[in-house]
């Protein structure tokens, strides 16, 4: 009944609680750095109800986890190649349905998450809030991403994220990405806000993957629906992405 | 007069009686007083209740050899006492403990923990088993997880492949099972065809997780032909919650009535218990969060040395 033990994907979970930071572009961009780096990535698009990492890279998918979830469809079946040289499962837009999955649905998707072979990451970008489907992507990780920025509230959702997943599940390493901060120092500045909190309320630290400064390139790509590290392989951002991504892809499952 | 005795002592109590007729019968000629007294193998043949046992031996199944006596002389008692696991007086608290030395001696014959089929835990170690973890939980503030699995068409299996079919399909099934738990799981049978899965220190979500690995392991069987599935009814212990034991089982019971219900072959569970923790989760305090939003007074001129600032003041309040 073991899963093949050959190559079992690191599972990663991106999360940040509050919506409109940056998740969606980070994953995207990481995921990018990372094929660029010869890893095998997937892309697992966990905001069931609002998708939107295929319109952020431009693609429109046939079929999506919709077909998954209601159609008897098998992940390989909808996964799709993207033009950041990895590979994505896309989720739907607008079906209401699908942003209250039930509880034994998001089990089905996770076993078949956890069952894909050939892939070493696994990206897994969960929508806003604290909902059930975020919670389940959260526990199911290997690794847990949170994306903050400089913004109070975004601060104080990732916090009780934080909190949430460690008091009732007991996990307490989590890995912070930065997004947005000025610069370099700024950057640290947030980290070391939210983690003096962490060690000093719950009693663990937290880790420091990197920053994303601010940049006209990000709203730019956005638009153009390009990927920043491809479109400008040169710029600061795609240079904290690939050392992000060389962190990255030396975890193990 | 109340005998037990198991085949065991029984010998021994033979061989004891063979040597004491050897003494006794020297002492009938050495001692005249003797003979007036009871010497003990007339005493037990005397006794109906000895001799008729002795003659049939086999019909009491303890190891306890236990003779009640009416008031005898001190050394025909300490005779008997050399037989007899214990000699007794009659009396109304002698009553009392032949009950209650009876009492326990049934309870030692059912203490058994195994099923007798399968070799797996029975139902009795089950409950005992759950107790124990549900005071865990208590202590440690981590729920655990029970199910009750049962076949969907066990009957089928039996009738068409007769009883003993039946039978060897749970024993190897039941083994076969308990090999995809974990080490730290318990399985029981709890009679039937209907199997117990304790998961201490195990979240609902963990224990679905299990449920369908062996869900699916036995919709994979292919028992002479037949295909069968089961039904899993999961309940989750919640260290908060106030229930007992027996609702606890209960809670599990009727989730594989609904399983059933529902038109087996399903995991069927209450999924309250994940939003209730988080309804029930200590929020974010005032406290936290005021040093959160503490990030508004710091001004970009003093990015030089935030991280020290930062940690003075949450370590100074």
């Amino acid at each position: 009944m073991k899963v093949g033990r050959k190559k079992k994907p690191v599972m990663v979970c991106i999360t940040s609680g509050k919506g409109g930071v940056g998740k969606t572009f980070i994953t995207v961009n990481l995921a990018a750095a990372l094929a660029a780096k010869g890893k095998k990535v997937l892309v697992v698009d966990c905001d069931f109800g609002l998708a939107n990492v295929d319109i952020m890279l431009g693609i429109r998918p046939s079929r999506t986890m919709k077909d998954v979830v209601f159609g008897g469809k098998t992940l390989r079946d909808v996964i799709v190649k993207t033009p950041g040289g990895f590979d994505l499962v896309p989720a739907c837009s607008g079906v209401r349905d699908m942003a209250q999955l039930l509880y034994e649905r998001i089990e089905m998707i996770k076993e078949m998450l956890l069952s894909l072979e050939g892939y070493d990451l696994v990206l897994m970008d969960t929508g806003a809030g604290m909902t059930e489907v975020v919670l389940q992507f959260n526990l199911l990780a290997d690794r847990n991403i949170l994306v903050i920025n400089r913004e109070l509230t975004c601060l104080t959702d990732a916090y009780a994220m934080i909190k949430v997943l460690y008091q009732l599940f007991g996990r307490d390493a989590f890995d912070v990405i930065v997004n947005s901060s000025m610069n370099e120092k700024e950057g640290d500045r947030i980290f070391r806000h939210l983690d003096s909190i962490c060690r000093r309320f719950l009693g663990f630290p937290l880790k420091h993957l990197g920053s994303v400064h601010q940049d006209e390139d990000v709203p730019r790509s956005i638009m153009n629906q390009e990927i920043l590290v491809q479109a400008s392989p040169h710029s600061g951002i795609a240079a904290s992405c690939a050392s992000m991504a060389g962190i990255l892809s030396r975890w193990r499952s | 007069m109340e005998l037990h005795l198991g085949p065991s002592s029984r010998k021994v109590m033979n061989r004891r009686m063979q040597k004491k007729q050897e003494t006794t019968g020297r002492k009938t000629v050495a001692g005249s007083r003797a003979d007036r007294r009871l010497s003990i193998e007339k005493f037990i043949k005397k006794n109906k209740v000895i001799a008729d046992w002795l003659r049939e031996g086999s019909a009491g199944r303890g190891e306890l050899l236990m003779i009640l006596t009416e008031r005898l002389p001190r050394a025909d008692r300490k005779k008997l006492e050399r037989t007899a696991d214990a000699v007794m007086e009659l009396g109304a608290d002698l009553v009392r403990r032949i009950i209650e030395i009876e009492r326990e001696n049934r309870q030692l014959r059912s203490l058994s923990l195994t099923d007798e089929l399968t070799g797996l835990y029975n139902k009795r170690f089950f409950k005992m088993q759950l107790g124990v973890e549900m005071a865990r939980s208590k202590r440690t503030g981590q729920s655990c997880c029970m199910a009750i699995l049962d076949f969907d068409n066990f009957k089928e299996i039996n009738d068409s492949l007769g009883h003993s079919e039946g039978d060897r399909f749970l024993r190897e099934v039941g083994l076969l099972m308990r090999d995809r738990l974990r080490p730290t799981d318990f399985l029981c049978r709890l009679g039937g065809d209907e199997f117990g899965i304790l998961m201490p220190a195990t979240g609902l979500v963990d224990a679905i997780g299990i449920a369908r690995r062996l869900q699916q392991f036995i919709s994979d069987i292919h028992w002479k032909k037949c295909i069968t599935t089961a039904s899993i009814g999961l309940a989750e212990y919640e260290p908060s919650e106030k229930g007992d034991l027996e609702e606890f089982f209960n809670l599990a019971d009727a989730e594989l009535y609904k399983a059933k219900k529902d038109g087996k072959n399903k995991i069927s569970y209450t999924a309250g218990g994940v939003e209730r923790r988080i309804a029930a989760a200590e929020p974010v305090s005032l406290r936290e969060r005021e040093l959160l939003l503490k990030m508004k007074g710091e001004k970009p001129s003093r990015q030089g040395t935030p991280h020290r600032d930062d940690m003075k003041r949450t370590k100074g309040k």
